[in-house]
């Protein structure tokens, strides 16, 4: 046989084996997914501390809630009726009063966190059926740095074509350092706010809205030379958001953190955030700073913070390229002459109202939002707006 | 800090029981049945929310185990006559995998699902699976 019948010859061979390999791959592949509960003796509620306590004028807020198991839907679920108190290193004892439910708040002419000094919570709950109570670790507050500055950059986003144009988006990088190198731990929390219009010549044209920082944002410089920060991202505002159309301005508070804590933070930036890829770690319970006083083993979730803290605040008013445009979708329909409207105020909402030249038309929008800012944000100008003028 | 905990590998059970009868020189059965532990998992337990997010939480590393492994399989052989001066002896075996249709667990997984984690169980070969082997010694 020659080489041409050869190969003719192996090709035939393999067209069969081809597909009983196909076969048997899909054969394998015909697992079964079922939904799975786990059986599990873990507690059904589990008691979580949100608290940060800093050295600034102003109560300090301590909310409690329990944790809901896999089973339910996510709905907090305050703790109402705990006594909550702080205690310093010097003996001196502040409560906390309830506002709301589950969030409970120091006096502010009674109490001011100070430097240098240790404090621990005290927490005691009216649990049925006995009430329980749990401390934290003692923490210290330790002295933090202002910071150098908040600054933005331009970035392309190259795969986010609107039209013709490459879209920018803003990123917001943090420099700071400690002349003492004694800081060595951050945690950065920030409140955006920005100013959007309505393109259209309504009562509420012009609103505000505000927003809070979602990620984990923290920095360590044990390993580093000198107690220095540069460039740390702090976040990325992409075209998909109307935060840089008109005015942007961002409040950064930054956070001294003991040892214990950013490690923490490290810990739940693990398993919460760094999570889809090939390295990720094993999930599991992390410990924290709180336990209950009856039963060390009970399981706490949550962190008291104890956090000297400072703030500044800059303002973006560039123009960048491709920002998406939330209300170009608003025109519904056009009304001609002087025909009423069913359901107006109702469902439907007037936003061009054209009297002359004749002839009149009016054009609909049938989403509130477009009609009226003041569904997503508010009329209320913030005290601050004008800081930068 | 510092507990002991099972390790990703830890199989504390593993039986194998195998059982041949031969019913006549042409006609065998044979049957085994495999059981391990199933292996050590850490699981969502509970979520809870700090701020505005919403974090999940975990027991102890390896805390639980994933469901038991266990399967039995059985086979049937008949040989041909056995006649000694054929030149290749045929036989014929019919076998099934798995005949407990067990949906044996071979990996557990939990997503988020608008807003909900939901846990989920793959199981490979999941039912009985019969076949039919035709062989022959020379």
């Amino acid at each position: 046989m020659d080489s041409t019948s050869i190969i003719k010859n192996t090709c035939m061979l393999v067209k069969p084996l081809y597909l009983v390999l196909l076969f048997s791959v899909l054969l394998v592949l015909n697992g079964c997914i079922v939904q799975f509960l786990p059986e599990t003796n873990e507690e059904q509620e589990l008691l979580v501390v949100e608290g940060l306590i800093t050295d600034q004028y102003g109560p300090s807020t301590i909310k409690l809630s329990k944790s809901l198991p896999l089973g339910g839907r996510n709905a907090a679920r305050p703790f109402e009726g705990c006594n909550v108190s702080i205690s310093d290193d010097l003996g001196n004892n502040y409560n906390l009063y309830e506002t709301v439910a589950g969030t409970y708040i120091t006096n502010p002419s009674d109490f001011q966190g100070i430097i240098g000094r240790s404090y621990i919570l005290h927490i005691s709950t009216n649990a049925s059926p006995i009430s329980l109570s749990y401390r934290s670790l003692p923490m210290e507050m330790k002295p933090v740095p202002p910071m150098d500055s908040i600054f933005y950059e331009k970035i392309a986003i190259n795969d986010g074509r609107v039209g013709t144009q490459i879209p920018e988006g803003c990123q917001i990088y943090v420099n700071t350092h400690d002349p003492e190198n004694v800081c060595k731990f951050y945690r950065w929390e920030y409140s955006e706010t920005w100013e959007f219009k309505l393109p259209y010549l309504v009562p509420n044209k012009i609103c505000w809205i505000s927003s809070s920082s979602d990620q984990i944002n923290i920095k360590s410089t044990a390993s580093l030379v000198e107690d220095r920060i540069n460039r740390y991202p702090l976040t990325f505002i992409s075209n998909m958001t109307d935060r840089l159309r008109v005015k942007y301005s961002i409040l950064v508070n930054q956070y001294s953190l003991n040892e214990d804590e950013y490690l923490y933070w490290e810990k739940l930036q693990n398993i919460s955030e760094h999570i889809g890829g090939l390295y990720d770690i094993t999930p599991s319970s992390i410990n924290n700073n709180i336990w209950c006083v009856e039963s060390p083993d009970e399981k706490v979730l949550g962190y008291f913070s104890v956090s000297a803290s400072s703030s500044k605040r800059i303002f973006v008013k560039d123009n960048f390229k491709g920002i998406i445009d939330l209300y170009n979708s608003c025109n519904a329909d056009t009304v001609f002459g002087g025909e009423p409207i069913s359901f107006l105020n109702e469902f439907v909402w007037v936003v061009i109202d054209h009297q002359m030249p004749p002839p009149s038309f009016k054009v609909i929008t049938y989403t509130k939002g477009c009609y009226d800012c003041s569904v997503r944000g508010t009329t209320i100008e913030p005290i601050f707006w004008r800081d930068d003028e | 800090m510092g507990k002991w905990f099972p390790s990703n590998f830890d199989k504390p059970n593993d039986l194998v029981v195998t059982f041949n009868y031969l019913f006549s020189r042409r006609l065998s059965l044979s049957s085994s049945y495999t059981y391990s532990s199933g292996r050590p998992i850490t699981y969502p337990v509970a979520t809870y929310d700090i701020g505005n997010k919403v974090f999940v939480h975990y027991s102890d590393r390896n805390k639980y185990r994933i469901p038991d492994y266990s399967r039995l399989d059985l086979s049937l052989r008949i040989s041909g006559n056995l006649k000694s001066r054929k030149i290749a002896h045929p036989n014929w075996t019919f076998s099934v995998y798995n005949l407990l249709g067990r949906q044996n667990v071979y990996s557990i997984y939990f997503q988020k699902e608008f807003g909900e984690i939901i846990g989920y169980k793959l199981s490979v070969f999941g039912q009985a699976i019969p076949s039919v082997t035709f062989s022959f010694d020379f």
